[in-house]
């Protein structure tokens, strides 16, 4: 049986600027029509698990992830990389399925189930065609309430998570990220690398993962958003045969996460067979429940969002430098962080960090041309309005609202407040979070070609050979040596 | 003009489940100036999307110029007669729309997104770009260089960047398939404008091009406007110059061995000369695709990553072109395993699945894959857009968009059987050995 799903329209995405250029014969574009969006359904099972169903009829598929509301961030000191470890393991066998019989199961089906940790959950993510839904749902259940993490397999998994380390150490762009993690964020519990370091991962123990398994995958402590081809009422009905008998618990005490502000480096990682240099460079920024969190997301787009940007037209388009300089904001619910990344060849890294304080150094104290500063906002309203064309894209939407506590229906004012932010207000955020000279710079490239040019700009550059990071303490540089 | 009202019904036993596809009712025409035009009106979201594809790609680079074809898609959002540089990203981006582009080796494709009363724009800047080019010197070293950097970070800032431009290069001998698409650093360098404008003028014609146009539209709308754009576009006499090399069977195993500096874990390619796209065996090579490496059900990941713990990863692709197809395994070996035993390990692989036919299991499980994947291309315009404008231009008919699946789940395992033994043969193949090199670099950095 069909409900009919709740539409209600986004007046302002009428709004959209009109283009600039002017060009002989160019037609006029038409009038905007409006665009739908689908309000997301919700209740509360008895056991305390937060059910959100998003309606959308149509292509016989469904998505749906469970999230727990506990990830990366919980991770023990010298326990780097137990909730991504421990997520890994879901799928590695339950109380009435073998590993190789939970992805035969799964992929018969039609389905996948992924797992993985993020910073803030552990999450499940399940894709079905919507008429195996009740196959696919217990698999599901099964994974999350009845993990058996056998010896044999957490020994499997980690010779398998070191190897993807070795291979991540040797790739310029994901030591980058690592090391500004450690650099920017200190001793917060969003630091350390969230795969596990070469020797943390050695020291994770069964009980260490049976531990975090107890206490965060409780139904208080979780929710699940489903979007695709059902109904509210056949998704909460096919939630609550599976999880429905999931015994309540109380949840773990919230993480208060405080900033660790640190002062800012500049950080030369040696990577001696670097193919290219991969340059970032940030700061700590806002949280997604700050009021400034939409003010931060659109001069994110002036600064790095799309191919016109401003990073990439200075340093891509006018430049040749980079196949691409973007930047992003990654945040929590209480505090973020803002960085701009590019890689560019060995010798050009120093002219690229350059360039990149230039154009924060103009983000703060420049007026932004209006019609260049409506055209930014269209990059974030499309490209919102893109994402909610697939159930994926609409499930990453909710499911982002649900997990930071935030109200669902700020879905249906994202491109109003997005055309709310002022010039001004993008100025005066920069000078606040996005001076140059306190932002943290990292560049991991080959530093025979790196290191003049950086000195140049950074005196006091500490150069780390990739061989001796030590991404488990927050990376002395003199002990490094 | 044609219209298409068939249902694809799939019945699959694992779920007993019965799921219908529709067909993509697409309308099809051809303009007096040999243009094909696809259009699927479908008024799901305020958007549409465009694509643009052309018979040309990496595999008719000019001579010494290897990676030309894509270096000339990047020189396609640069100024036109009309249109200054980038004006491309004035009519989407600027407006909350998407373009991209990109280049294999038979195609190179051209698509956008845009909010939907922006259609006749994107028409007519189709149509510009196709019509005229005029590049000038500083965008077209400007250009140059940003591939150069594409180069450095697709391959040489991958750990195994080298390797993967290796496969190719030696798989074949005399097709230009050889030639990765990314190109070389030496030939981007020796390419000049002169060849820009060269190479529009020979491949970027009507008749070489297919526009694939799908969503929020009234169709007699865009014919109107496709017929003011395109239409006055002359119709050119000249043939269009095609690749005619026959890549010659191979006559023997061979085995190549080369080193990096740059991987921490060994690496074993195996690879086969296989069949052309449109070849009658090409279903049978996408379930043998999928039951090998799709997923962690399928038998590469089972054995050699989780049962025997040989690999790191584990991956077959029947990439099938134009003109003749691949076949290759990859693996990146686990640490501390032995090079040979690897290969061996693989080699069992391959000769278990030529002989016998996989399982009922495995043939259900790949058909229901193949049957979520096209559903969840579907889900957008672009998706679909992308669809059509496939099978249109490699493969010549549109309709074929409606026929796949069905012609997917009638494959047989006895046919999957049949074309594992047909390709997998020991004179077909090449086995490719990867190791580290001791971290002192040698001065050779590239094959």
């Amino acid at each position: 049986m069909k409900h009919l799903a709740l539409f209600f329209t986004i007046a302002s995405a009428l709004a959209l600027p009109a283009v600039a250029v002017e060009i002989v014969d160019l037609p006029k574009p038409a009038e905007q029509r409006p665009a739908k969006l689908i309000a997301p359904q919700e209740k509360t099972l008895a056991n305390g698990l937060r059910v959100i169903v998003v309606e959308r009829p149509g292509v016989p598929l469904l998505s749906a992830e469970l999230i727990v509301r506990s990830g990366s961030e919980t991770d023990p000191a010298k326990r780097a990389g137990l909730a991504k470890f421990t997520a890994s393991l879901l799928t590695q066998g339950t109380a009435k399925r073998t590993a190789p019989q939970i992805a035969s199961e799964v992929e018969s089906l039609g389905a996948s189930l992924a797992a993985d940790a993020g910073w803030d959950s552990i999450n499940l993510s399940l894709k079905t065609l919507s008429p195996n839904a009740d196959a696919a749902f217990a698999i599901l259940a099964d994974v999350a309430r009845n993990p058996q993490f056998a010896p044999t397999e957490i020994e499997r998994a980690r010779r398998q998570a070191l190897d993807d380390l070795r291979l991540e150490m040797e790739t310029p762009g994901q030591v980058a990220r690592a090391v500004a993690g450690r650099a920017l964020l200190g001793a917060s519990p969003y630091a350390h690398p969230a795969q596990g370091t070469l020797a943390s991962l050695p020291r994770i123990k069964r009980t260490d993962i049976t531990a975090l398994h107890a206490r965060a995958f409780v139904p208080g402590n979780s929710l699940i958003v489903l979007a695709g081809n059902v109904t509210a009422a056949e998704g909460f009905a096919l939630v609550e045969k599976v999880f429905g008998d999931w015994p309540a618990a109380k949840a773990p005490a919230a993480l208060t996460a405080k900033a660790d502000v640190q002062k800012p480096r500049a950080i030369l990682v040696d990577l001696p067979h670097a193919g290219q240099a991969a340059v970032y460079v940030g700061a700590q920024s806002s949280g997604k429940s700050d009021a400034a969190f939409t003010i931060a997301e659109v001069t994110n787009a002036v600064l790095g969002t799309g191919y016109s940007s401003r990073l990439n037209q200075e340093i891509r388009l006018k430049r040749g430098l980079s196949y691409g300089a973007a930047s992003r904001l990654t945040s929590s619910r209480d505090f973020g962080v803002f960085a701009a990344s590019c890689q560019t060849k060995n010798e050009s890294a120093a002219e690229v960090v350059r360039l990149i304080q230039i154009e924060l150094k103009r983000l703060a104290t420049e007026p932004i041309d209006e019609t260049y500063f409506a055209s930014r906002k269209s990059v974030l309203t499309g490209n919102f309005s893109r994402e909610l064309e697939t159930n994926d894209g609409y499930l990453a939407r909710v499911a982002d609202l649900a997990l930071h506590d935030l109200p669902l229906d700020s879905l249906s004012t994202r491109i109003e407040r997005i055309q709310g932010v002022s010039a001004e207000e993008v100025r005066a955020f920069s000078e606040k979070h996005l001076a140059p000279d306190a932002m943290t710079v990292v560049v991991v490239g080959r530093a025979k070609d790196v290191a003049t040019g950086l000195r140049e700009v950074f005196p006091k550059l500490e150069i780390i050979p990739q061989s001796k990071l030590d991404l488990d303490s927050t990376l002395d540089a003199k002990k490094a040596k | 003009m044609k219209a298409l009202s068939i249902f694809t019904l799939i019945a699959f036993s694992a779920a007993h489940a019965e799921i219908v596809t529709p067909p993509l009712a697409f309308t099809d025409r051809t303009l007096a100036n040999g243009l094909r035009v696809i259009a699927l009106e479908d008024h799901a979201t305020p958007t549409a999307a465009i694509q643009v594809w052309y018979r040309v790609g990496s595999k008719d680079d000019p001579a010494g110029r290897s990676g030309f074809a894509h270096l000339f898609e990047h020189m396609m959002f640069k100024s036109t007669k009309r249109m200054p540089n980038e004006t491309l990203d004035r009519l989407t981006e600027d407006v909350g729309g998407e373009n991209n582009a990109f280049t294999s080796d038979d195609v190179t494709a051209y698509h956008e997104t845009v909010p939907a009363n922006h259609l006749e724009r994107l028409i007519w800047a189709e149509a510009e770009r196709l019509s005229s080019l005029r590049v000038d010197t500083k965008n077209f070293f400007t250009e140059r260089d940003v591939v150069k950097e594409e180069f450095r970070q697709s391959v040489l800032a991958q750990p195994y960047g080298e390797f993967g431009e290796w496969i190719p290069k030696v798989s074949f001998t005399a097709h230009p398939y050889k030639r990765p698409t990314i190109g070389s650093i030496e030939e981007l360098d020796a390419s000049n404008l002169d060849e820009v404008k060269s190479f529009h003028d020979t491949f970027y014609r009507p008749d070489n091009a297919v526009l694939v146009v799908v969503g929020d539209f009234e169709p007699a709308d865009l014919q109107k406007w496709v017929d003011a754009y395109f239409g006055p576009i002359p119709k050119r006499e000249t043939p269009i110059p095609r690749v005619t090399v026959k890549e010659p069977l191979r006559t023997g195993e061979r085995t190549l061995r080369d080193s990096s500096p740059k991987i921490p874990l060994p690496a074993l390619a195996v690879t086969y000369l296989g069949p052309a796209i449109m070849s009658e065996e090409a279903p049978a090579l996408h379930i043998l695709q999928q039951a090998l490496s799709g997923g962690e059900s399928s038998r590469l990941y089972r054995v050699l990553v989780y049962e025997k713990e040989m690999a790191q990863s584990a991956e077959f692709t029947a990439d099938l072109r134009t003109d003749l197809g691949l076949l290759t395994f990859q693996i990146v070996l686990a640490s501390g395993v032995d090079l040979a035993k690897a290969r061996a390990a693989l080699l069992d692989e391959v000769k278990k699945v030529s002989d016998a036919p996989i399982s009922n299991a495995e043939l259900t499980t790949a058909k229901n894959q193949f049957l979520a994947s096209q559903l969840a291309e579907r889900e957008t315009g672009n998706g679909k857009a992308g669809a059509l404008a496939e099978a249109a231009t490699i493969r010549g008919d549109p309709a074929l968009v409606n026929s796949d699946l069905a012609k997917l789940q009638a494959v047989t395992a006895e046919q999957v059987q049949a074309v594992a033994k047909k390709w997998f043969t020991d004179d077909n193949r090449l086995v490719l050995e990867y190791t580290p090199a001791s971290a002192a670099p040698k001065g050779k950095e590239k094959k």
